[in-house]
């Protein structure tokens, strides 16, 4: 734990030495900047954007506005990683929102959210069998596009809140309140598929 | 806030891990980081739409401020303007005069030029010196019944009327749009006047002079 604690340090250390010298003119050296975030950005787009090539832009799009906005990094807020998955998560809902024709999301109303009980969308949503895993998957498409970032953020990356809220523009306890809507939102829908397949 | 929860949700994070196996083959192209390079440095040679905003926005701001400037220059000397005619009733008569001359330049003090004789007749007639006055005689006896009659207080009596005389004639100078003519009479009035007190303030030192 402390060996990963001090080579964190020392990366952050690194960074932050590469990138004065990326602002004071030695811009070839961001190559090696981007070359470290770029897999871990492209993937992170391509969970909303599925088409590689579109994915690939997108990241691009983002590194672009990450060396732009270089000299306003700072190093004390944040780390270059988040600071930079902020900047792809923004230009990933944005592209997305504009070129998407249709989102296809489902409306919920908040008194179907109240009727649903907690210990019920729990059970839901802690299920692990391959038909439930399957509805849930179907179940998450239908979420909106930062809600779906949210869910991976949180779930799939395992980051911190404090992260997502550095990434995602939000304060912690509006991210702790809006994940637990998004799961009832996720048990009503799991349950409307399933009455469908019912029927 | 119920935290531990949001922890749980095995069969989310498994729905999340199958949804995004895709994604997480992906690896970006071989030239990936050599397109990323090209492309900041066509932006970099580009003039950027930002910038050029920025400029655009600073110019507009620039022009925008000049024009307050002149506006507010403008307005400050148009009401140094109209001040000008108090100032001049303010100032002695040898300081007023050569501001009185930039004044009678204005266009609109020169379509006024018709009315300066009657103005000078007025003013002669209205402040024609009169003979001195009982009462500056009496003062000079109330003076006289002190213990230290001073002279110095008859030149002061002289003076004071001299600058009220002054004054007056400076106001009216200043309500009535002065000229350069105007202001050749104007001075030669004021010599009058001085001469007149002059030989005011004489005689009243002739009178306390003969009472002693």
């Amino acid at each position: 734990m402390e060996k990963e604690t001090v080579t964190s340090a020392q990366t952050s250390q690194d960074e932050t030495h590469l990138i004065r010298r990326i602002l004071d003119g030695q811009t070839a050296l961001y190559r090696q900047l981007a070359g470290r975030y770029a897999v871990q950005v492209l993937r992170m787009v391509a969970r909303l954007i599925p088409s590689p090539e579109e994915a690939e832009e997108v990241t691009q799009d983002a590194l672009l506005e990450a060396y732009q906005s270089l000299a306003r990094y700072d190093a004390q807020k944040a780390s270059f990683q988040t600071w930079l998955l902020r900047i792809a998560y923004h230009t990933a809902l944005k592209h997305y929102r504009q070129h998407s024709k249709h989102i296809a999301t489902v409306d919920v109303e908040q008194q179907w959210l109240d009727a649903i009980p907690d210990a019920e969308a729990d059970a839901l949503l802690d299920d692990t069998t391959v038909h439930r895993v399957a509805l849930m998957e179907k179940a998450i498409d239908q979420l909106k596009p930062d809600d779906q970032m949210l869910l991976n953020l949180f779930y799939f990356d395992n980051r911190s809140v404090r992260d997502i809220a550095c990434i995602t523009d939000h304060d912690e306890a509006y991210l702790y309140s809006r994940l637990q809507w998004i799961r009832k939102k996720l048990a009503i829908i799991i349950k409307t598929l399933e009455s469908n397949e019912e029927r | 806030m119920k935290k531990d929860k949001l922890h749980k949700d095995q069969g989310l994070r498994m729905a999340l891990q199958h949804r995004n196996e895709a994604a997480e083959q992906l690896t970006p192209s071989a030239d990936f980081t050599d397109k990323l390079m090209a492309r900041i440095q066509a932006s970099e040679a580009a003039p950027q739409p930002k910038r050029r905003r920025l400029w655009l926005y600073a110019s507009i701001g620039a022009v925008a401020a000049s024009i307050v400037l002149l506006l507010s220059v403008g307005i400050h000397l148009t009401h140094q303007q109209s001040e000008e005619p108090a100032l001049l009733a303010q100032t002695d008569t040898i300081k007023a005069a050569p501001k009185a001359r930039t004044v009678k330049e204005l266009p609109l003090q020169k379509a006024k030029t018709n009315e300066v004789p009657d103005t000078m007749k007025m003013m002669k007639e209205k402040y024609r010196m009169p003979r001195p006055p009982k009462h500056y005689m009496a003062k000079a006896e109330v003076v006289e019944s002190k213990p230290d009659p001073e002279p110095f207080d008859a030149e002061l009596a002289a003076k004071a009327i001299l600058e009220k005389e002054q004054q007056a004639v400076m106001q009216m100078m200043a309500g009535s749009n002065v000229n350069r003519s105007l202001q050749a009479d104007f001075e030669s009035i004021t010599k009058e006047i001085r001469s007149r007190g002059e030989r005011m303030t004489q005689q009243v030192e002739m009178a306390l002079s003969n009472e002693d």
